[in-house]
C-alpha cells in the first residue's frame, strides 16, 4: 500500500465503530458511578445547632420532634431523618427557604439571628449541659 | 482574523478580573477588644509601641478566663479582671481569693488554678496548648441512684430590652409562679441600672452634673458599691466607669455591630474605624475613667450618689447580670426549687446536682478561645461540677473588630 492508498483508506473508514461508542459509553457511565460514589456524603446522625458560635445542642434525627431554639428564635423540626427551619423571627427567612436537609455537612444557616443548624455524624466530646465562653 | 473580537473579548475580561482583584488591602491588623484596661486607656491585649508609634498585639494577653465560684455577683468582674491583669498577676491574684479558674493565652499556653475536675471529654484543640500552671483533675463525681423524675421546666427568652438572653431550668414545685417571681426582681434591677432606659437610675446618674446628689434604691446601692468594692480589690483592673473609652475605641454595643467581623471572613471585616484614638488622647480620657470621684452614701435608711466629674459614666453591665443570677437563686431556694440552671447570657448558676432519672453531675463545655470567626466556636475542654457553683467566663473573642494598617 503506497501512502496516497493509506490516506484514502483512512478517510474512507467511520470515524467510530460501534464497539467504539460502546467503550466510551461504559467509561462515562464509570466516572459517574465513582464521582457519585466518592463525592456523595453519608447521611448524618445527629444535628448540631449553633447560636452565636456555640453548639448549644444536639438532636437526633432518628427521633422526630419540634424543637424551640434561642429562646423562639426559631423552630427546628426533624422528620423523617430531615431536618427544616419553620417561624424564624429573622428579616429575610433565608434559613427557611433552605429546604430538608440530612447529609453530613449540610447547613441550615440563619444570618441575622446568627444560628447554624448542621447535619453531624458524631457528636464530638460530649454535648455537655452548658457552654460557657 | 476571525479571533480578534473574541481576543480582544479575553483581554477585557482579564483585565477587569484583575483590576477586581487588586483592591489595596492593609498589610496587617491588630485585634481591637471590648475588655478595656483603664489604667493604661486601651485594651488589655494592645501594647503601644513608641518605636513605630503604633499599637500591636500582645502576644501573652489572657484571652479567655474562666471562673468558678460561689459568688456569681463578683464572678463576672473578677473574670473580666483577671483579662486586665495578664496571666501571673492574674494567677496570684486568684490564689489569693481562693477562686478556682480555667485561663487561656493567646501564645497557647493553659493555666488551671485550684482545683477544676474535668470529664475525660476530648476536644483536639486542647492540646495545642501548653500546661504552665496548676494540674487537671479528672471528675470522680459519681452518679448516685435515687428516686427522681427528671421532669426540668426549660423558660428561655430575653431580658434587659431584649439584648441578654435568659435561660430558666427548674426542677420543683410551681416553677411558673417561681419564673414569674424572678423575672419581675429583673424587671427592678433594669429600673436601677439599665443603660438602656433613659430613665433608668444609672442613666439618670450618667447624664447629671457633677455635686449633685441624686437618691437611689437599695438595689442600686447595693451594685455600685459591690462595683467600688471590686475596684478597690483589684486595683482597678476591673473599672466600670470606661463608658467614655469604650466610646473612643469603637467596642461599646454600636461600634462592635458596625465593625465586627462578618461569619466566613478569615480576617474578619474590612470594615474599621478611620484610625485608632492615639495616645495623647486616651491619656485625656482616662481621667474620667476615676471611680474615686464616686461618692456613695446612706443616711436615715435612704442611698444617694454624687460624683465630682461630671464626665464620670458608669456600665454596671460586668455586675448587673451576676447580681441579677444571685437574686434567682436565692429566689429558687426560698421557693423549695431542687435543681437548676440559671442563665444569663454566659453567668450561670447551677443549683445542687442534675437530676436525670438519677443525680448526676453537671458538665460545662468551654468554648474555644482560638477560633475567630464568630460562627464557629467548638469547645475546649469539657468541666464537670457537683453542683452550687457559678462559672463565667470573659474573653477576648466575643467583641471585637480587626483594624488594618499599613506598614
Amino acid at each position: 500500500m503506497t501512502h496516497s492508498e493509506k490516506i484514502k483508506a483512512l478517510k474512507n473508514s467511520k470515524p467510530f465503530k460501534l464497539m467504539d461508542i460502546f467503550i466510551f459509553g461504559a467509561a462515562v457511565v464509570l466516572i459517574i458511578l465513582i464521582m457519585f460514589v466518592s463525592f456523595r456524603k453519608p447521611e448524618g446522625k445527629f444535628v448540631s445547632v449553633r447560636i452565636d458560635g456555640k453548639i448549644t445542642d444536639y438532636y437526633s434525627l432518628e427521633e422526630d420532634g419540634k424543637f424551640v431554639i434561642g429562646g423562639g428564635r426559631l423552630c427546628l423540626i426533624i422528620e423523617k431523618g430531615c431536618a427544616y427551619v419553620k417561624d424564624s423571627r429573622c428579616p429575610d427567612h433565608y434559613c427557611e427557604k433552605t429546604g430538608r436537609i440530612k447529609l453530613e455537612g449540610q447547613q441550615i444557616i440563619c444570618l441575622p439571628q446568627e444560628i447554624v443548624i448542621e447535619i453531624v455524624a458524631d457528636i464530638e466530646g460530649g454535648p455537655g449541659d452548658l457552654v460557657t465562653g | 482574523m476571525q479571533r480578534i473580537p473574541t481576543l480582544l473579548i479575553a483581554i477585557i475580561f482579564s483585565f477587569a478580573a484583575f483590576c477586581g482583584c487588586s483592591v489595596n488591602y492593609p498589610d496587617g491588623y491588630i485585634q481591637v477588644t471590648h475588655i478595656i484596661d483603664a489604667r493604661r486607656g486601651m485594651p488589655y491585649t494592645l501594647e503601644y509601641d513608641e518605636l513605630s508609634g503604633k499599637y500591636i498585639n500582645k502576644p501573652d494577653a489572657v484571652i479567655s478566663a474562666t471562673i468558678i465560684t460561689s459568688d456569681s455577683t463578683r464572678a463576672d468582674a473578677y473574670a473580666t479582671a483577671v483579662c486586665v491583669m495578664g496571666l501571673e498577676k492574674g494567677i496570684a491574684f486568684l490564689e489569693s481569693k481562693n477562686l478556682n479558674a480555667v485561663l487561656f493565652t493567646a501564645d497557647k499556653k493553659m493555666a488551671i488554678v485550684g482545683d477544676v475536675a474535668f470529664t475525660d471529654s476530648q476536644y483536639d484543640e486542647y492540646k495545642d496548648y501548653d500546661l504552665v500552671h496548676g494540674t487537671p483533675r479528672v471528675s470522680t463525681d459519681d452518679t448516685i441512684s435515687a428516686d427522681y423524675g427528671n421532669s426540668y421546666d426549660d423558660y428561655r427568652g430575653n431580658i434587659f430590652a431584649d439584648t441578654m438572653e435568659y435561660r430558666l431550668t427548674l426542677m420543683g414545685k410551681d416553677t411558673d409562679s417561681v419564673k414569674n417571681t424572678i423575672l419581675s426582681q429583673w424587671h427592678a434591677i433594669e429600673k436601677s441600672v439599665g443603660l438602656n432606659l433613659s430613665d433608668s437610675e444609672l442613666s439618670k446618674f450618667n447624664a447629671m452634673d457633677k455635686d449633685v446628689t441624686l437618691e437611689i434604691s437599695e438595689i442600686t446601692y447595693k451594685i455600685l458599691s459591690e462595683a467600688f468594692s471590686i475596684y478597690r480589690e483589684t486595683e482597678g483592673a476591673f473599672n466600670p466607669a470606661v463608658v467614655g473609652l469604650s466610646r473612643m475605641w469603637c467596642v461599646d454595643i454600636e461600634g462592635i455591630k458596625q465593625y465586627r467581623p462578618y461569619p466566613g471572613s478569615k480576617s474578619g471585616s474590612w470594615n474599621f474605624p478611620e484610625k485608632l484614638p492615639t495616645q495623647e488622647e486616651t491619656e485625656l480620657e482616662k481621667t474620667n475613667c476615676d471611680m474615686d470621684d464616686l461618692n456613695l452614701w446612706q443616711s436615715d435608711g435612704k442611698y444617694y450618689v454624687s460624683k465630682k466629674n461630671a464626665d464620670l459614666k458608669l456600665d454596671m453591665g460586668g455586675i448587673a447580670k451576676g447580681y441579677a443570677v444571685d437574686i434567682a437563686r436565692d429566689i429558687c431556694i426560698e421557693n423549695g426549687i431542687v435543681s437548676a440552671i440559671i442563665n444569663i447570657a454566659g453567668n450561670m448558676y447551677l443549683l445542687n446536682s442534675k437530676v436525670d432519672g438519677k443525680v448526676l453531675p453537671w458538665t460545662v463545655n468551654v468554648v474555644s478561645p482560638t477560633e475567630r470567626n464568630p460562627f464557629i466556636r467548638d469547645n475546649i475542654v469539657q468541666m464537670s461540677f457537683a453542683g452550687n457553683v457559678t462559672i463565667v467566663t470573659s474573653g477576648d473573642y466575643q467583641r471585637f473588630y480587626f483594624y488594618g494598617y499599613d506598614k
